[in-house]
């Protein structure tokens, strides 16, 4: 090999070693970001803020354009009738909406008193297909910190993984690395609750053993156990039941409560009150 | 096309993934447009060019997530070069050649992307990786790809043209 191309290989080797470490040394877990990794980020949520809001506009938009239909051709009456419909669509879109700002408020102030609660806006995802990852507009400033879980009326979405001054990245429940301590609400069967990659409507139950009583349909919750969720949050329901190729354990698939593709508005818990 | 007008796209790219195109779905992946971005300047530009932009598009794509920066990085500035070398043999006016490059691509970049995460540790089952991200982004970005490329390649082309003019 000619002594020029070696060195080019040794540097390619030495270039994707250290970028290997700094991989290593950046994953997920670290929570808190450098002061320079923040303020871009910062910056950039701005950005992305406007671009998703935009994205829920032309969604509304095109909701409202197929409503009133393609045809050039139809009556005027028929016209003003889609037209209506049109705008009926985007009235319930406001009611929808109004609806579920009213359920963040009630469930602020049912559980105000047991937690500290902050409402958050979904403003980017992960731009990758591989990890479940949103950023919110809430920050290190809103009092918002890494392990902190994060909900909505319907159940658990996820935890704080990282903060900025203005901005925070929660991993979803679905991600393949998130792992959530729980228990099926009946049999009081405990396993871990586990997401599986690129599937917002199924989680998995895991290491449940082979003689716990689980059955269908049962309710999951969190177990409290592991310090990061409070106990008691509904994650989903069961809907199947399959043992392990070992004969030792088995898995139950979880239909999710939460509709984690149309996550807007979701509540951070920031610290539970005590005797809450 | 200048440096300044890449990074603009790539930027655009990136801010697009990471709100919008998460509407646009399909079998729960969303396309890779830096990926398809550093296939299309891979083919027209050579392995050089290629791997560069494969690296600083990911690193910025990485920088953006905020962790395991450098995934993105190696993986694309790979697909990149290797792409790259077919510079001067692929037929770039079939729509099939670009579109199994684009799915071939796609799968070498997720592949290493699979790889290097297992060397970090992060362990997901190979058939969900398989059939919930693989195939169906090969696919999705197969399609991108030939439905990007044309109009960048004419516009390159007749760019090209008119400075020989």
């Amino acid at each position: 090999m000619p002594r020029t191309r070696l060195i080019k290989v040794i540097v390619a080797a030495v270039l994707v070693f250290a970028t290997i470490g700094v991989m290593h040394l950046t994953a997920p877990e670290r929570g808190n970001i450098t002061r320079t990794e923040g303020t871009a980020r910062d910056v950039l949520s701005y950005v992305q803020a406007g671009a998703t809001t935009a994205g829920e506009q032309i969604t509304r938009g095109l909701k409202l354009l197929f409503s009133w239909g393609n045809s050039d051709k139809i009556a005027r009456l028929e016209k003003q009738i889609r037209q209506l419909r049109g705008q009926i669509t985007v009235l319930k879109e406001y009611k929808l909406e109004n609806e579920h700002l009213r359920r963040l408020l009630d469930y602020q102030s049912t559980f105000g008193q047991q937690w500290e609660t902050e409402v958050a806006q979904v403003i980017a995802r992960d731009p990758g297909n591989w990890f479940d990852v949103i950023r919110l507009n809430k920050g290190k400033a809103d009092g918002v910190r890494a392990n902190m879980p994060v909900v909505v009326p319907a159940g658990l979405v996820g935890c704080v993984i990282q903060v900025s001054e203005h901005s925070c990245d929660v991993r979803l429940i679905t991600d393949p690395l998130s792992g959530v301590g729980a228990l099926a609400q009946q049999s009081r069967t405990p396993g871990v609750v586990k997401g599986v990659l690129n599937s917002p409507h199924r989680l998995k139950l895991v290491y449940i053993s082979k003689d716990d009583p689980i059955a269908k349909f049962e309710q999951v919750v969190t177990s409290g156990l592991g310090s990061i969720f409070p106990k008691g949050i509904p994650i989903g329901k069961i809907v199947n039941i399959r043992e392990e190729p070992s004969g030792l354990t088995k898995t139950a698939e979880i239909e999710p409560y939460v509709d984690f593709n149309n996550l807007e508005e979701v509540i951070i818990i920031v610290s539970s009150r005590p005797g809450g | 096309m200048s440096r300044f007008s890449l990074l603009f796209l790539v930027g655009i790219a990136l801010i697009l993934q990471s709100t919008v195109l998460h509407f646009v779905q399909v079998a729960g992946v969303k396309p890779d447009l830096i990926l398809v971005l550093v296939v299309i300047h891979a083919i027209l530009n050579g392995p050089r060019k290629g791997a560069f932009l494969g690296f600083m598009a990911g690193l910025l794509q990485d920088l953006l997530t905020g962790y395991f920066v450098g995934l993105n990085a190696i993986s694309k500035a790979l697909i990149g070069g290797l792409v790259g070398l077919g510079q001067y043999n692929i037929y770039k006016d079939n729509v099939l050649i670009i579109g199994v490059i684009g799915f071939g691509a796609t799968l070498g970049a997720e592949a290493i992307n699979y790889f290097l995460l297992l060397v970090l540790g992060v362990e997901i089952a190979l058939r969900e990786v398989l059939l919930r991200l693989l195939i169906p982004l090969g696919f999705y970005n197969a399609a991108v790809t030939v439905l990007v490329f044309r109009p960048y390649y004419h516009h390159i082309s007749n760019k090209n043209m008119l400075r020989h003019l």
